[in-house]
């Protein structure tokens, strides 16, 4: 077959299109010049005197940590924090800082090696974005020269802390009373949450150190020998005595215990921030008792010990100082790598014993290989390709090179996209489709390979254009979609709510009736294509009738649209069914009227008139491609608008800030169909009429 | 299709059966449940579900104004005649059919076993607290009136009115109910789908009749169907037309309404419908299994123990998408309690269905399946087919064409 697809559109229309296509794919590059800004130079007491070296990287990024539910590498822990503070993961140090390091460039596990064994540092860092400087008019920070939406540091932050703490509170007092907030209350309640994630980010290490104060007593200083001369000691070796003070205690006459208290007070004043902090502070102790579940945090070992009195393992207490010794090798790059690896030694050997972090190393390969933003680099550039091909003459040589080249790529993008699906399948032992930010990535990737298997079976260059447009959407939809799971969720592998722990329906219902979100999705997406392209030929014929060969062009394209729709028929017929059944067994019912069950039954219901429609004669052609426009629209609400509704049983899929998007989506199409209509009477309908005259 | 109808029936038949119905019932559906799940916001999803579904037409809230269209019995009724019509009897019989007629089997199975599940199906829960049993359950909407003799011991005959015999009685509307064992007439009045109790001081003139210093108020329906607490109004009138004494009687009642009549004591309450179970089950143990180090529950289970009829005891699992089928009836872990932080016993509320259709949609989905698979496959196979043609064709015609230019 050699039709290709310029040949279908005037030349004129061709390079607008193929331009306005280029502007599309590198307009995100545009965006990121920008003036430098304006730094000064830090001046504080302790300053890293040289780069993180990779054997300490490494291993702090492999300290294992229980959060959210689940064990996963530090680094993991760091990546998300950095990208809710700072939008993304990685901070680039400046050269105004004039730090003995230089320019550096910052990923997560070195920005939190910084936060906590540097802070004072760390804290000039300019990391917390904040999307709108009314936020900072609000609380008195004034800074010139800033974007409206820029960084700052907690620096720069500190002196208005206690603004911004009561415009949160108000913030909250509205919520309170059930009232809409604004943009700006919304984004003070989130810097508020980020300044407090970050003051534990601090007191990670630094609280895991006490000392028995300026003049101990005597027994004091005869049970920690450690701690003679205000010598700091790691909090593990003081819990591990702890029970000796208790029978002091208890021996002490009622009347004295107020002196026998005051004797242990600048013991206990150094440990109270690590104590007041264990509601929020990360796990990192895995308890020697293989049948719980819980790891500890140091405020909670702190609260066996001093407060339960409850006996602790001495292998925990001797974990514990083994982590407080990475805050005591502070100041020295050196000692402090030699400290983070023993730590990361012990702690990864008390995991594995008790059969967890099997799959930290996995989880780091996951995040350092950024599957999906590689993959998303590759649709661009795949797109950008396609986009120049429409330029050159189709019997070219330079026309197969950059073929091939867009078929590689985009080929390139979706293994990369399916790479990571797959690792995430593996890490979560369950199917690749439980939350919203796995169906984005699942529905594009099926999206994609249904446009090359198309693209292989028509070799019409329009799939192959399509698989890389839609790849590039999907994986850049993800990409923002990670951002609001990471300030909702702190991850975008936390646990699942129980319903959804059966790998069986989600292997099932929810994969197959994502499958028919793709195709109906991919079907919107090809009728786009196929419409503006008929209605510049419409415009190139100026009334004629097309030659056979364009009219079956258009024809077969149409057809292969209609096939894309059969086939998310078929997979939404049979997943919206299969989670009736799903419900039936879980919930008790077949069919309850939840509104995501009637977003399923509507894509099954469109989808169902389009096809009638078309076996009935009463649609040709451009009737199906406009039906599956406004399909794209009916999928965007079954997809994500059900789950802004704030009603049914589906509540683990509720998530805040897309209506605007959904609605400006819902614009896009309405006026796209508008403009078809219009399109089609003026340059379509006339010749129709020649015809029949 | 069928040959063209020349007889009024054959018309109608034909019409019942044709494209343009089913794709006007189809779209009718689509905005009933599109119009339907945004009017869930203000009206919740039980009330929807009544209004737009089980209904003959809906004045449907389409953004500011309001379309009356076909409810969900015209539009699901019709559209079933139209599957059988236009879908089974019809439709061409040919290969490329085949699919389709299959997928319209499934439907209609599906469909079919929608409307034994409508007609035959009951829902309802039963709350359980650790050590508790139980061989009943409730209704989680549906209310009745239940009489019976409290000086009875042990088995207690009760005497029931349905919610169909009393739920039109509002206003003035009295309906005397009797029955030859009971040595009482029992009238009902002024009854309330959702109401609120209250206390006869300080509230002006009351709006309905006091009884013991409280009253009745109706509220609208609640968006969830059960949370709407009923109320009703009722008099004894005893052997003889003497009057005995007013009461009402509230959905929430801890304690039913006592009074003498015959020389016996009897109870009168509204309550939840109550559905027995041909055995018995014993909560031995709720379990909530969290994820570790969060409070978000991973798993809850119930370990129960079912006593059937004969005696035998059988231990049992309960647990989310993991429910207990025995002699028709269905249990499934729904809920428990008390929430996070509140202080109280464990109880486990487990919801119970009888749905004779419960099996329907595992058949329907494999036949659906394989018929849409059969077609989707036929189209492929058939547009592959036409895409080699098409390149043959081409190849020929360039061959010919490079012919004849050597030639020339």
């Amino acid at each position: 077959m050699s039709s290709i697809i310029p040949s279908r559109l005037l030349p004129l229309g061709r390079c607008f299109v193929a331009a306005v296509a280029l502007l599309l794919a590198l307009a995100p590059g545009s965006v990121a010049a920008s003036p430098q800004r304006q730094v000064q130079k830090i001046e504080v007491d302790t300053l890293r005197q040289k780069p993180w070296p990779d054997e300490a990287v490494a291993a702090f990024g492999m300290l294992p940590v229980q959060d959210r539910g689940r064990v996963k590498p530090l680094s993991t822990f760091a990546g998300f924090r950095l990208l809710n503070i700072n939008g993304k993961r990685v901070y680039r140090v400046p050269e105004g800082f004039e730090l003995p390091t230089g320019k550096e460039k910052l990923d997560p596990v070195r920005w939190l090696l910084d936060v906590c064994l540097f802070p004072e540092q760390a804290r000039h860092y300019e990391v917390f974005v904040v999307d709108d400087r009314s936020v900072l008019d609000a609380i008195g920070l004034k800074m010139e020269g800033r974007k409206r939406r820029d960084r700052y540091s907690f620096a720069q932050l500190q002196p208005h802390l206690r603004k911004l703490e009561e415009e949160a509170q108000k913030a909250f007092a509205k919520r309170n009373r059930k009232e809409e907030l604004d943009q700006i209350e919304s984004q003070t309640i989130a810097l508020r949450e980020n300044i407090i994630q970050y003051d534990l980010l601090e007191s990670m290490f630094a609280t895991l150190q006490t000392s028995l104060g300026e003049s101990p007593s005597e027994r004091l200083l005869e049970l920690y020998p450690e701690g003679a001369d205000n010598a700091p000691m790691p909090l593990g070796l003081v819990l591990s005595r702890w029970h000796v003070v208790v029978e002091w205690m208890r021996a002490a006459e009622p009347s004295n215990q107020t002196e026998v208290l005051k004797e242990f007070a600048a013991l206990e004043s150094r440990i109270n921030v690590a104590y007041a902090n264990r509601q929020f502070a990360v796990a990192m102790i895995p308890p020697a008792d293989t049948s719980v579940e819980d790891w500890r945090n140091p405020g909670e070992l702190i609260d066996e010990t001093m407060g339960n009195l409850k006996t602790v393992d001495e292998s925990e207490y001797a974990l514990l100082d083994q982590l407080a010794g990475i805050w005591m090798a502070r100041g020295s790059v050196d000692e402090a790598t030699t400290a983070i690896v023993g730590a990361q030694e012990s702690l990864a050997e008390a995991a594995a014993a008790r059969g967890e972090f099997t799959k930290g190393a996995l989880e780091q390969t996951y995040y350092k290989g950024d599957f999906f933003y590689r993959a998303l680099l590759c649709f661009i550039f795949a797109f950008v390709l396609a986009a120049v091909s429409w330029m050159v003459s189709r019997t070219s040589t330079l026309d197969k090179r950059l073929n091939f080249g867009v078929w590689g790529l985009t080929s390139i993008g979706l293994i990369l996209a399916v790479v990571g699906v797959t690792i995430r399948c593996v890490l979560l032992n369950r199917p690749p489709v439980a939350t919203l930010y796995e169906t984005i990535l699942f529905i594009t990737s099926i999206a994609v390979l249904v446009c090359l298997l198309a693209e292989k079976m028509t070799k019409e260059r329009i799939a192959l254009a399509s698989a890389a447009a839609l790849g590039a959407a999907g994986m850049f939809l993800s990409m923002k979609y990670e951002l609001v799971e990471a300030a909702s969720q702190g991850d975008t592998m936390g646990g699942l709510v129980a319903v959804l722990n059966t790998n069986f329906w989600l292997a099932t219902h929810v994969t197959t009736v994502t499958m028919g979100y793709s195709a109906g999705l991919l079907a919107a997406a090809l009728a786009h294509v196929w419409i503006v392209m008929r209605l510049f030929r419409g415009v190139a014929d100026r009334g004629q009738a097309m030659d056979t060969e364009n009219a079956g062009w258009y024809r077969r394209f149409a057809r292969m649209i209609y096939g894309v729709l059969c086939f998310g028929l078929l997979f939404s017929v049979v997943g919206t069914i299969l989670g009736g059944v799903w419900a039936n067994d879980s919930w008790g019912r077949f069919w309850g009227w939840d509104p995501k069950e009637n977003g399923a039954l509507m894509i099954v219901l469109y989808e169902l008139v389009i096809l009638h429609a078309r076996m009935g004669g009463y649609i040709k052609d451009f009737g199906v491609c406009v039906l599956a426009v406004l399909g794209g629209a009916v999928v965007a609400f079954s997809w994500w608008h059900v789950n802004q509704l704030g009603v049914g049983l589906h509540s683990y899929g509720f998530t805040a800030g897309v209506l605007k998007t959904l609605w400006a989506y819902y614009g896009f199409v309405g006026g796209f169909v508008l403009l078809s209509g219009l399109g089609y009477t003026l340059f379509l309908r006339p010749r129709r009429k020649l015809e029949a005259a | 299709m069928a040959k063209k109808p020349t007889t009024a029936l054959g018309k109608l038949f034909a019409a019942l059966g044709s494209f343009w119905l089913a794709i006007g019932l189809l779209v009718n559906l689509f905005l009933l449940t599109w119009l339907g799940t945004l009017e869930q916001v203000d009206k919740g999803i039980h009330a929807v579900q009544t209004e737009y579904f089980e209904s003959w037409r809906v004045l449907a809230k389409a953004g500011p104004i309001k379309v009356l269209l076909p409810g969900g019995y015209i539009t699901m009724g019709l559209l079933v005649v139209n599957l059988l019509i236009g879908g089974l009897v019809r439709i061409r019989k040919t290969k490329s059919t085949v699919g389709i007629i299959i997928a319209h089997v499934g439907i209609a199975l599906m469909m079919g076993g929608g409307l034994v599940e409508h007609m035959y199906s009951i829902y309802g829960r039963v709350i359980l607290y650790e050590g508790e049993e139980s061989a009943q359950f409730e209704e989680y909407a549906g209310y009745e009136v239940a009489i019976w003799n409290a000086d009875s011991l042990g088995g207690v005959e009760e005497f029931l009115i349905p919610a169909e015999d009393f739920q039109d009685l509002e206003g003035t509307k009295s309906r005397t109910f009797q029955r030859a064992e009971l040595p009482f007439d029992l009238i009902l009045k002024r009854y309330m789908n959702n109401a609120e109790l209250r206390e006869a001081v300080g509230v002006g003139v009351p709006t309905s009749p006091v009884v013991e210093g409280h009253f009745l108020v109706g509220k609208p329906d609640e968006k969830e169907e059960e949370k709407n607490l009923a109320g009703i109004y009722a008099t004894v009138v005893a052997e003889g037309g003497t009057k005995v004494i007013d009461s009402l009687l509230y959905g929430v009642a801890r304690h039913p309404w006592v009074f003498e009549a015959g020389g016996k004591k009897w109870a009168v309450a509204l309550r939840h419908t109550v559905h027995s179970m041909p055995f018995s089950l014993k909560l031995e143990k709720f379990i909530k299994d969290d994820h570790p180090g969060i409070t978000m529950a991973r798993a809850f289970s119930s370990d129960v123990v079912r006593t059937d009829p004969d005696g035998s005891e059988h231990p049992l699992r309960i647990e989310m998408n993991e429910p207990l089928r025995k002699d028709g009836y269905i249990i499934y872990q729904a809920s428990y309690g008390p929430q996070e932080g509140m202080p109280g016993r464990p109880y486990s509320v487990l919801a119970v269905s009888k749905n004779p259709s419960d099996r329907i949609p595992w058949l329907s989905v494999a036949v659906i399946a394989i018929g849409l698979t059969w077609t989707f496959l036929a189209k492929l196979l058939g547009f592959l087919g036409k895409q080699k043609r098409s390149a043959l064709k081409a190849a020929k015609a360039s061959s010919g064409t490079s012919e004849e230019k050597s030639a020339a």
